[in-house]
């Protein structure tokens, strides 16, 4: 009890204090909770924007500012679990043969319009049809038809089961989204000006100079608290503001001269600076584990990676630490399989892989017949973090005396070599995949599902299926099949950095890496 | 004179053909294609070889080469297969910018180069002299990238003087668009100037050997007179070929400095273009940049006529 004893002066001294105490900390408070409308927000972008249609093309940057201005039936919320977006709710037939989606009512257009079921029926045509050039066409190709029951009543007969339908729906970057045809119609087929259900409208777009968007007034926000790309979207500032500043350390000059204010990219050598110096300056570094895995891939079908126990002597050599330390200084969070560790079918099943034992390599690499043959992996430099995989593997190969030479190439001819499986080992780096049957894929284009069929057995059955639990065994399944025949060495998910100005209020930062400008006011 | 142009003009017609018969096949060649880099990650080989045919790019390359030269005959240069924007509106929008930083860069080195250039001849083997070498040799060594970063560092960032990014068209507000073209122009005009700037001194010293200069000086000129009225003019000849052959070399070569400095210029989207493979893009914009270094080349031409009276036009 001695401990909690108080001196009259002390008892004093703090009844005099806890009032200024509490004060300063409700003044912080306060300047955080009130929100105030004006005002536009500069983002520095790493490079610029490829289009503005956003049936067209996947790009992130373009859905870094198209994530705005569309918005489509379903989206992915905090945890990547689905949530209702410009659908208030849908049903699945038993059958799995129809999908029934209930729009909302009163989702006004850009151009003053309600959004209808017709326009969900357009605009799901619209990039099942090859002219459009939509990239994830192919995800939709299950759709048989789509009708249109009622005014806000959209139903999609389906050809056969597809569980994926609803992850291409929510997709992150707006490639489903819902668009008017009327807008497309008068503007030759294609969107030169954009024109969506989002809570900022298109202004304009200067390639490689600016692009700007508007807070859109009649915009109705989604019930519930904001999660991910569902819920509530209050929108305070005027404007947003999107320059493209390709080189990097002119984009943190530009940050520190407070020409913009938010940096949606932050390269790894520069955390430690900006959380020392630059955050007594005022600004503010966000960090968040991210969803993108990177890897190596075998070509399974080439001379000496073909060998199952030459790949397993592979996974044995190589130190993941390692070479995770090589490409992100740490920055990430370490994971073997294809399945992010933010994804909801994550388990410690996944954490299952080899340790770096250089005996069991070379026992391995002799059963398999290697007699130091020069094994040739594949980077580019497009992407640092790949380069760096690459170096580190080399140097990790070696050391169980696998002889291998580095070949840089560019990034068209890379993904050329990826999808034609013509490679031995490849370093490589995949976007987020929420839906793991769009990770488990890449196992296609190696040859890894010609030696092992289970794999695409697997997905097809994750695809034929919406129970969760009966999925998350499936890829449970198929990370076991990746451990046991080795169709790549995946390392890690790196983390996301956002950097912005303290005026900057109200803004989180989520696991997708996509900015949300919603819910963010400045205070200057 | 003017038959003497019409025939260059003519003669421009199998230049420009062969610019764009190599250009398309050199393009095409390179491993990698566009509908790969537009799909990206999600490039499966049916959507790839689908898209490809809705875009032509599965036909025979002759068959493309004479379509894609039919439209260029009509004054269309096509789509951009990224952007989907008419390709000769970018051109449109970027050419201003590059053309204005490469005249800028031009007026700084030679406003730079010439008097220093006629300086060190004139004092030849002298400090001024050497001091001129060691600047010129660092003009020619610091790379571009370097002087543009620092030069961000010291006038954007602690004096504030100049923005650190953005571009406003001169043609919309002239001074503030100005400020946004004076630290690259000077980047990219400060290798010219080096270069410029020795090409002067030497062709200086060669002229200011010549028996006549000697003649101008007997007369009783003063020496400035025959400096710069006597010896600089026929001096200049060599120095404008090199103006020129440097004045095309920035236009396309302005990528560096576009980047660094995030202008909105051609040099920067061709080399996105041949990185994403962006066939109309790269072949569109190479060849109206051949179009204009032809033009560059004939105007530097027709200006040796008035540097030296004893070149005639026929």
């Amino acid at each position: 009890m001695q401990g909690v004893k108080m001196s009259k002066k002390s008892f004093r001294l703090a009844v005099f204090l806890i009032p200024f105490l509490l004060c300063g900390g409700a003044g912080e408070g306060t300047a955080q909770s009130v929100p105030k409308k004006g005002g536009t927000i500069t983002v520095g972008l790493n490079t610029d924007v490829t289009a503005v249609d956003p049936h067209v093309t996947t790009a992130f940057i373009t859905a870094t500012v198209l994530n705005h201005v569309f918005e489509p039936l379903v989206g992915h919320g905090e945890k990547m679990e689905l949530v209702p977006v410009l659908a208030e709710r849908w049903e699945v037939s038993p059958d799995y043969k129809t999908i029934t989606f209930h729009l909302r009512k009163g989702k006004l257009f850009h151009n003053g319009r309600e959004m209808v079921a017709d326009d969900v029926k357009y605009s799901i045509e619209r990039i099942l049809d090859p002219k459009t050039g939509n990239p994830r066409r192919d995800i939709l190709q299950k759709i048989d038809r789509i009708e249109v029951a009622d005014r806000y009543k959209a139903i999609f007969h389906m050809k056969e089961k597809d569980a994926s339908i609803f992850y291409v729906l929510a997709y992150i970057a707006p490639i489903t989204a819902i668009v008017p045809k009327e807008e497309v119609e008068k503007q030759g087929g294609v969107m030169k000006h954009p024109v969506g259900t989002g809570p900022f409208k298109f202004v304009e777009w200067k390639p490689d100079r600016h692009l700007i968007l508007e807070r859109f007034d009649s915009y109705k926000p989604q019930p519930g608290p904001p999660n991910g790309f569902g819920g509530e979207r209050a929108v305070y500032v005027d404007r947003l503001k999107f320059i493209p500043v390709v080189e990097e350390s002119v984009a943190t000059m530009a940050l520190l001269n407070k020409e913009v204010d938010f940096l949606q990219y932050v390269p790894f050598k520069d955390v430690e600076r900006f959380r020392g110096d630059y955050v007594k300056k005022g600004i503010v570094i966000d960090e968040v584990p991210g969803q993108s895995w990177y890897e190596v891939f075998f070509g399974c079908k080439n001379a000496i990676t073909k060998d199952v126990k030459f790949r397993q002597a592979c996974a044995h050599a190589v130190d993941r630490e390692f070479v995770t330390q090589a490409a992100t200084r740490g920055y990430a969070a370490r994971n073997p399989s294809f399945v992010d560790v933010q994804n909801a079918y994550y388990s410690p099943a996944h954490k299952t892989w080899y340790k770096k034992d250089l005996k069991k390599a070379k026992q391995l690499l002799q059963e398999a017949g290697y007699k130091g043959e020069p094994v040739e992996i594949v980077t580019t430099k497009k992407y640092a973090m790949m380069y760096n995989i690459g170096i580190a593997v080399q140097s990790e190969l070696a050391e169980a005396g696998i002889k291998s030479k580095l070949t840089v190439v560019e990034w068209a001819n890379l993904l050329n070599l990826l999808y034609k499986g013509d490679y031995q080992i490849m370093t490589f780096g995949i976007s987020p995949r929420p839906d793991p049957v769009s990770a488990y894929i890449y196992t296609k284009y190696n040859g890894f599902d010609d030696q092992f069929p289970r794999m695409k057995q697997l997905r097809d059955e994750a695809q034929g299926t919406i129970d969760f639990q009966a999925r998350k065994k499936l890829f449970e399944e198929a990370h076991q099949l990746t451990y046991q025949g080795v169709p790549a060495i995946v390392f890690f998910n790196y983390n996301y950095f956002h950097a912005y100005w303290k005026h900057l209020k109200g803004y989180k930062m989520w696991n997708t890496n996509f900015p949300r400008f919603w819910g963010v006011w400045l205070d200057k | 004179m003017f038959q003497y142009i019409l025939k260059r003009i003519i003669y421009f017609i199998p230049t420009l053909f062969l610019v764009a018969l190599m250009i398309f096949f050199l393009i095409h060649l390179i491993p990698g294609d566009p509908v790969t880099v537009m799909l990206g990650q999600d490039a499966n080989p049916e959507t790839v070889k689908q898209l490809r045919q809705e875009m032509g790019l599965d036909r025979p390359l002759p068959v493309q080469f004479a379509l894609w030269m039919g439209s260029v005959l009509k004054g269309d240069f096509g789509h951009s297969i990224q952007t989907r924007r008419p390709v000769m509106q970018s051109i449109s929008e970027r050419f201003p910018v590059t053309l204005s930083l490469t005249i800028l860069a031009l007026l700084f080195s030679l406003l730079l180069s010439i008097p220093s250039g006629v300086l060190a001849a004139v004092y030849q083997n002298t400090r001024k002299d050497y001091l001129f070498m060691i600047g010129t040799i660092l003009g020619v060594s610091i790379p571009g990238f370097w002087l543009g970063l620092i030069s961000l560092l010291i006038f954007s960032v602690h004096l504030r003087w100049f923005p650190t990014i953005g571009f406003v068209p001169w043609w919309v507000e002239f001074w503030e668009g100005l400020r946004y073209l004076v630290l690259p122009s000077i980047t990219l005009g400060l290798f010219m100037a080096a270069v410029v700037a020795r090409m002067t001194r030497s062709s200086m010293l060669e002229v200011m050997r010549l028996e006549y200069i000697t003649h101008a000086r007997a007369k009783g000129l003063t020496e400035w007179k025959v400096i710069i009225k006597h010896a600089l003019k026929n001096a200049f000849g060599p120095t404008l070929t090199t103006i020129g052959i440097q004045f095309g070399t920035l236009l396309g070569g302005a990528v560096v400095t576009e980047s660094v400095f995030s202008l909105p210029g051609l040099g920067q989207y061709v080399v996105t273009s041949i990185y994403g493979r962006d066939y109309p893009v790269v072949q569109g914009c190479i060849l109206f940049m051949a179009v204009v270094y032809v033009i560059i080349n004939l105007v530097v031409d027709l200006l040796y006529a008035y540097f030296d009276p004893r070149i005639e036009y026929q």
